[in-house]
C-alpha cells in the first residue's frame, strides 16, 4: 500500500498528538484544575479532526467531532473533570489511535470497530445531553438583527456571512476564474467587504503564471441559505479551501477559522479585519485609541480592542493564540528536519569507511616520518573523530519519550491489580541510539508489569510492614562507562530466594545439591519456563517473558542484572552499549595479531611483574594483587592459543564493566584506535568472547573483544574464592 | 507581444496591450521576469488592455509586491474598465494606488 506522503505525515502527527493527549490526561487525573492540559487535549482532538477533513477520513471526523464537543464542554467548565471523564477519554484516545491504524493500513474500520465506535459515542453523548450550566450559545438567526438586539455573549456582532476562500493552485488550469465566483455572489446578495489575500503570492522570480495563489476573505450580506451559498462553489470545492460562517456565528467558529486560516504571520488587526469581525474603520479607531493610551500606559492592541468593546475577548484570544502558534511552529519547523533513516545509516556507513581510510593514511604518514605530513594527518583524524561523533549523535534520542509511555501502563495495570502504584521517572534526558530505544521498549514493559504484579505487595500487606500504602515504581537511566544503564526498581517485597530455589529444583533447572550464590539464584528467573506466581494472573505469571526479556537484551549486546533486598524491593538493571556501530577502541597486540577492546572500559594499564607471571605458570594462579584488591586476569595468549613465546615484559590492561574488574594480559599496548565494528560472519557467530572485527589502517584485521562475555568465561567468582583461600 | 518593457535612466515602463489573462499569462510573466528593473521606479500602462482576468491581475499584484519589497515607486496608469472592474471587485484599489498617485520612496 503506497501512501501519499502528506497522509503519512498526518499519521505520524496524529500519533504524536494522541501521545500528548494521553500524557495530558494522566496529568489531569492528578490535577483536575490544570486548564492548560484541558486545552492541550482539546487542541489535539481538534487538530486530528481538522486534518482528517483534508483527507476525507469521514470515520475519524464523525467520531472525533463528538469527542471534541464533549471536550469543549469540559473546557468551558460545563462538564467537570472527573475520574470517569479521564478514563473515558483515555479509551477515546486509544480508539482514535486504532482508527489511525486503519488509515495507516489503508483499510476502513470493520464491524467490530464500529461497535466500539457506537459504544463510545453513546457514552460521550451522555455528557452532551446534560443540561446546560450557562445560558450560552443563542441560536443563530438573522431575525434577531431586525429587532435591533445586540447578540448574545457568544455571538459576534456582525450581521453578515463570513466566507473564507483559498483557491487551489490548479484553479486557472481547470478553466476557472476566481472573479467569476465573486461576480456570481453579487447576484445572490451583496459583497459588503472583501479582503484579497496576497500572502501566498511568491516573488516574481518564483511565480508560476498559471498557478493561482489568490484567496479572499469576504463579508457577505445575503438572504440565501448556507446550502445555497455553498452551491456557488461546487465547481471548485475539491480544489479549494472554503469556510462559510453564518451571520452572528458563535465566537468558537471564528476561533476555529483563525486556527485553520493561512499560516502566514499576520498582524492581529488584519486577521480581525479579514475575518469581518472588525471593519477597517473600527480598527483604525482602535489604533488611534491605543496611541492615546500609549502615553499613559502602553496596552497591547488586543486589550485596546476589548476595552473599546469592538471585539469579544475570546476572538482576540484566538487571534493571539494563532499568532503565537505561527511563530512557534516557524521556530520548531526551522529547528527540525525529518530525515529518512536509510540516509542516516548510509552516512554512518560512510563515516565508518572514512575512519578506516583515515587510519590507513595515518599509518603511512607515520612510516614516512615527515613532520608536516604527520601534523596534517593528525589534524584530519581529529576532525574525522568529530564528524564521527556528530554523525552518531544524529541517531541519539532521549529515553524520556519511552519512559513517559509507562505512565499509562502503570496507571492501567495498577487499576487492574487494585494496587495503588506511583511511577517515578528520572534520567529521562539520557540519550541512546534510536535502534536501541525501539528494541528496548518491549522488554522494559515486561519488567515493569512484572514488578507491579509480583514485586509490589497489596496495600493490606504493605501497611503492617510500615511501608506507605502506595507502591513506588522507579524508572531511571544514566550513562556509565560507554554504556547506558536503565533501572526498573520497586519498593516491594524483593525476590524470594527460597521460593525461587524450590521452584527451580522442582522444575529440574538445578539440582538440590548445587550450592548457589544469591545472584545465581536470582538469575534463575530468566530461565525458560520459570514462573513463581502462585496464581497465573492476566499480566504475568505465564512463565513466558523473563527469558525472552533476557534474550532480547542480549541481542543488543547488553546484560541484565538483579539486585534484591528481601522486604525492601528489587532493582533490575539493564546495561546496553550506547551505539551499535562505531566505538573508541584500544588496540593491543598478542604475538602477531591485534585485538581491540572498548576504550571506555579501560581503567589503566600496568606491567605484569616477572614474579606474578612465574606464579601464573607454576600454580596456574590467575589473579594479582592490585593495590590490595584482587584482580583476576585472563591471558589472551592462552585464550586464543597464540603460538610463540611471550615477550619478557607483558602488560595487563585493567578493564571495568558493571562494577567488575578484569585484567587482560597482552604482549604490547598499541594505543587508541577508532573502531568500526563489523559483524562476524555466520560461521563465527558462536565464537565466545569476540564481538566482531575491524579493519586496521594497514589493511589487516583485528578482532573486537566482547569484554562482558570474557568476564563470564573467566568465571570471576571462582577466581575470587581461590584468592580468598590463598590469603 | 502582450507587454512592452522600456527602461530608461529614470524609470521602467511596462506597457500592456490586448489580453491580460490566462492565455498569455505565462508569456507575459517570463518577459517581465527577464526584463523588469529591480532598482528603478515602475510605471505600468494599461491603456491598451481590452480584456483581463484573475490570472492577469495576479501578475499585476506580483509586480506591485515586487515594488513594495524592493522599495520602488509604483504607478498604475490608465487602467481601463476591464482592469478597474477587477480591482474594484477585489477591493485592491488601495493596494495598486489607483485613486491617487503613489510615491513610495525607498527608505
Amino acid at each position: 500500500m503506497q501512501l501519499d506522503e502528506s497522509l503519512q505525515i498526518y499519521i505520524i502527527e496524529s500519533r504524536d498528538l494522541l501521545q500528548q493527549m494521553e500524557e495530558a490526561l494522566l496529568t489531569l487525573e492528578q490535577n483536575p484544575e490544570d486548564e492548560e492540559k484541558i486545552n492541550a487535549i482539546f487542541r489535539a482532538a481538534h487538530t486530528i479532526k481538522g486534518s482528517a477533513g483534508l483527507f476525507g477520513l469521514d470515520f475519524i471526523i464523525s467520531f472525533t467531532h463528538v469527542a471534541e464537543s464533549v471536550l469543549d464542554k469540559v473546557r468551558n467548565g460545563q462538564v467537570p473533570v472527573t475520574e470517569e471523564i479521564v478514563a473515558l477519554f483515555l479509551e477515546v484516545g486509544d480508539f482514535i489511535c486504532k482508527l489511525i491504524d486503519h488509515v495507516a493500513e489503508g483499510t476502513t474500520p470493520d464491524a467490530d470497530t464500529m461497535v466500539v465506535n457506537d459504544g463510545l459515542i453513546n457514552r460521550l453523548n451522555v455528557y452532551l445531553g446534560a443540561p446546560r450550566a450557562t445560558a450560552a450559545a443563542l441560536p443563530v438567526a438573522s431575525q434577531n438583527e431586525a429587532s435591533g438586539v445586540v447578540e448574545s455573549l457568544d455571538g459576534v456582532e456582525t450581521s453578515c456571512w463570513h466566507i473564507s476562500l483559498r483557491f487551489g493552485p490548479d484553479t486557472f488550469r481547470s478553466g476557472m476564474d476566481p472573479f467569476s465566483f465573486l461576480r456570481y455572489m453579487n447576484t445572490m446578495g451583496k459583497i459588503v467587504h472583501v479582503a484579497t489575500i496576497t500572502q501566498a503570492l511568491p516573488s516574481l522570480e518564483e511565480m508560476d503564471a498559471e498557478s493561482c495563489y489568490l484567496g479572499f476573505e469576504i463579508s457577505y450580506e445575503s438572504q440565501a441559505s448556507k446550502v445555497e451559498i455553498e452551491s456557488i462553489f461546487d465547481f471548485v470545492r475539491d480544489d479549494c479551501d472554503i469556510h462559510i460562517l453564518p451571520p452572528h456565528s458563535q465566537v468558537q467558529h471564528y476561533i476555529d477559522l483563525i486556527d485553520r486560516l493561512s499560516n502566514e504571520e499576520m498582524k492581529l488587526g488584519e486577521i480581525l479585519v479579514k475575518c469581518g469581525t472588525l471593519t477597517p474603520t473600527e480598527l483604525e479607531a482602535a489604533l488611534v485609541q491605543q496611541a492615546d493610551v500609549a502615553t499613559v500606559d502602553k496596552q497591547p492592541i488586543g486589550q485596546t480592542l476589548i476595552n473599546a468593546q469592538l471585539v469579544q475577548p475570546a476572538v482576540v484570544n484566538a487571534a493571539l493564540e494563532k499568532q503565537r502558534q505561527v511563530k512557534e511552529s516557524k521556530n520548531s519547523e526551522s529547528n527540525y528536519i525529518r530525515i529518512d533513516a536509510n540516509k542516516l545509516d548510509e552516512l554512518i556507513n560512510l563515516v565508518g569507511e572514512l575512519i578506516i581510510a583515515g587510519a590507513g593514511a595515518t599509518l603511512i604518514a607515520d612510516k614516512l616520518g615527515d613532520g608536516a605530513m604527520n601534523e596534517a594527518t593528525s589534524n584530519i583524524s581529529t576532525l574525522v573523530e568529530q564528524v564521527r561523533d556528530s554523525a552518531l549523535a544524529l541517531r541519539m534520542v532521549q529515553i524520556g519519550a519511552t519512559f513517559s509511555r509507562f505512565n499509562r501502563v502503570v496507571r492501567d495495570v495498577s487499576k487492574e491489580l487494585g494496587k495503588d502504584i506511583r511511577l517515578e521517572i528520572s534520567g529521562e534526558e539520557t540519550e541512546l541510539d534510536k535502534t536501541v530505544v525501539e528494541k528496548i521498549s518491549d522488554p522494559l514493559t515486561h519488567l515493569v508489569r512484572n514488578s507491579m504484579d509480583h514485586g509490589i505487595e497489596s496495600a493490606e500487606v504493605r501497611v503492617p510492614k510500615g511501608k506507605p500504602a502506595y507502591g513506588t515504581l522507579k524508572l531511571n537511566a544514566f550513562h556509565d562507562s560507554g554504556s547506558i544503564v536503565i533501572e526498573v526498581s520497586d519498593d516491594g517485597a524483593g525476590l524470594n530466594r527460597d521460593k525461587i530455589l524450590a521452584k527451580a529444583i522442582d522444575k529440574g533447572l538445578v539440582s538440590a545439591e548445587q550450592s548457589l550464590s544469591d545472584k545465581e539464584i536470582y538469575n534463575l528467573i530468566f530461565e525458560a519456563g520459570f514462573s513463581t506466581a502462585d496464581a497465573v494472573s492476566n499480566l504475568s505469571g505465564r512463565g513466558v517473558g523473563m527469558d525472552v526479556v533476557k534474550r532480547n537484551i542480549q541481542a543488543l549486546r547488553g546484560t541484565i542484572d538483579i539486585q534484591s533486598t528481601p522486604g525492601l524491593g528489587c532493582t533490575m538493571s539493564i546495561r546496553l552499549p550506547l551505539t551499535l556501530a562505531i566505538i573508541d577502541g584500544f588496540l593491543v597486540g598478542v604475538a602477531d595479531s591485534s585485538y581491540v577492546v572498548p576504550l571506555d572500559m579501560v581503567v589503566e594499564c600496568i606491567e605484569l611483574s616477572a614474579e606474578d607471571y612465574a606464579s601464573s605458570v607454576s600454580d596456574k594462579r590467575n589473579f594479582i594483587n592490585l593495590r590490595g584488591e584482587v584482580l583476576p586476569y585472563l591471558k589472551l595468549r592462552d585464550e586464543f592459543e597464540c603460538k610463540g613465546e611471550p615477550p619478557i615484559r607483558q602488560n595487563i590492561v585493567v578493564m571495568q564493566y558493571a562494577n567488575q574488574k578484569i585484567g587482560l594480559v597482552v604482549d604490547k599496548l598499541i594505543g587508541e584506535f577508532q573502531t568500526v565494528i563489523k559483524p562476524l560472519g555466520k560461521v563465527f557467530e558462536h565464537v565466545k568472547g569476540i564481538g566482531g572485527f575491524t579493519i586496521l589502517g594497514s589493511g589487516s584485521v583485528a578482532l573486537v573483544l566482547d569484554v562482558p562475555r570474557m568476564m563470564q568465561l573467566a568465571n570471576m567468582e571462582s577466581i575470587k574464592e581461590q584468592a580468598l583461600v590463598e590469603s | 507581444m502582450p507587454v512592452m518593457i522600456n527602461t530608461n535612466e529614470a524609470r521602467c515602463v511596462l506597457t500592456f496591450s490586448g489580453e491580460l489573462n490566462i492565455y498569455n499569462a505565462a508569456e507575459t510573466l517570463s518577459q517581465i521576469k527577464a526584463e523588469m528593473s529591480n532598482t528603478l521606479p515602475i510605471h505600468v500602462d494599461l491603456a491598451a488592455v481590452d480584456e483581463a482576468d484573475a490570472a492577469g491581475l495576479q501578475i499585476l499584484m506580483a509586480i506591485r509586491l515586487h515594488t513594495l519589497s524592493h522599495g520602488l515607486a509604483f504607478q498604475l496608469e490608465n487602467p481601463n474598465e476591464a482592469v478597474m472592474a477587477l480591482i474594484e471587485l477585489s477591493d485592491m484599489a488601495g493596494f495598486f494606488g489607483v485613486t491617487q498617485v503613489f510615491t513610495d520612496i525607498a527608505a
